[in-house]
């Protein structure tokens, strides 16, 4: 499954990122996922469970903040949440002329830092969509 | 309780890939290849595809390569290299997709400006190969008649994210019983503009209009 490929890239990245910090451990990572990212977030918390293990954030949740399709009609001149991924028509004017304005987004977007302690065993949670 | 302390990162998660795609896209433009990434689920007709166009191409004097990517077996690259054209096999062993550090690795020793156009046949994989940029300037999405017109609206990432359908195996529709109409709508739905290419590498039928797509392609972007 590619969300464990995603998964060990994010871990990598954070690591990266955390490797600079001292007595902090990484607490959470926080990650944006848009609808068009086609990323089943289960499956990405599974990978991450593995990823993280022996890693700088192996005591890390992961948090993931869902971003939903946004088109805009170029034809209408407005923008829409769309409510699937499968249709990309305006549903105003039913054209093709769209373009994608949310929901590519596949971002590590912060981690959260707190002082070292004993062992976590949580591996994180997905917030609702949010409202743009 | 102490605070949380936040360290903003606000970077893409495929960054690293993605940067080495960019690069690679830039050598490729620089050297005058054009590079296509082929992708659709197993069984679609990639190979019998590009083994047709590999010849057309090379019967016209143009200087083509290819990589194929699967999790084992050196079979469809044999196939290809029927055409004569160098083709060079990655067997991922596992992995489902491939990534634009394994197309890089099999670059090596190939003179990118002593070809016009590289093929990549992606792992068959409806899903994962949607994620990861490999360089290309075009991703061309197969489906065949034999899978359904439904399958665009099931895998919408791989149409999405494609820039030319074709529809394959168009010599089988009728025992498919396959509704035409409906696929080129599903298709249209996901990824609205995307050209589509009906054709049969069996029959011959269509491949003309695909081979001359092609070759506008790269000189459109080759410019």
């Amino acid at each position: 499954m590619h969300e464990l490929s995603i998964a060990l890239k994010l871990v990598e990245l954070a690591c990266e990122h955390a490797s600079s910090c001292q007595e902090m451990e990484v607490a959470a990572v926080h990650i944006a996922v848009g609808a068009l990212s086609h990323i089943h977030a289960p499956s990405l918390l599974s990978g991450f469970a593995i990823a993280r293990e022996g890693t700088l954030v192996s005591q890390a949740e992961l948090i993931i903040r869902q971003i939903p399709l946004v088109l805009g009609c170029t034809d209408c001149d407005r923008d829409f949440e769309s409510s699937g991924i499968q249709d990309l028509r305006c549903p105003i004017c039913c054209g093709y002329s769209t373009l994608i304005r949310h929901g590519n987004e596949l971002d590590l977007e912060f981690l959260s830092l707190r002082p070292r302690r004993d062992e976590n065993t949580s591996i994180g949670s997905v917030s609702s969509p949010a409202r743009i | 309780m102490q605070e949380p302390r936040i360290l903003q990162v606000r970077t893409q998660i495929l960054k690293k890939n993605d940067e080495l795609a960019r690069s690679m896209r830039v050598r490729f433009l620089q050297a005058g290849v054009f590079v296509s990434n082929w992708v659709s689920s197993p069984g679609s007709g990639k190979t019998t595809l590009l083994q047709a166009t590999l010849t057309h191409l090379r019967n016209k004097g143009e200087r083509v390569a290819a990589i194929v990517g699967d999790l084992e077996t050196d079979n469809d690259a044999r196939r290809l290299a029927q055409s004569g054209a160098p083709v060079r096999q990655i067997m991922t062993h596992g992995c489902c997709h491939l990534e634009a550090n394994m197309v890089e690795e099999q670059l090596h020793d190939w003179s990118l400006p002593d070809l016009d156009y590289l093929f990549v046949e992606n792992v068959g994989n409806l899903v994962c190969p949607t994620s990861w940029d490999l360089g290309e300037s075009l991703r061309v999405a197969l489906l065949s008649v034999t899978e359904g017109e439904d399958k665009p609206l099931k895998y919408p990432g791989l149409f999405n994210t494609s820039d030319v359908a074709l529809l394959t195996k168009i010599d089988l529709s009728g025992p498919c019983e396959f509704d035409r109409d409906r696929a080129l709508e599903n298709i249209q739905r996901v990824r609205p503009g995307i050209p589509v290419f009906e054709l049969s590498a069996k029959s011959g039928a269509g491949l003309d209009r695909w081979f001359q797509f092609l070759i506008s392609q790269r000189s459109a972007t080759m410019g």
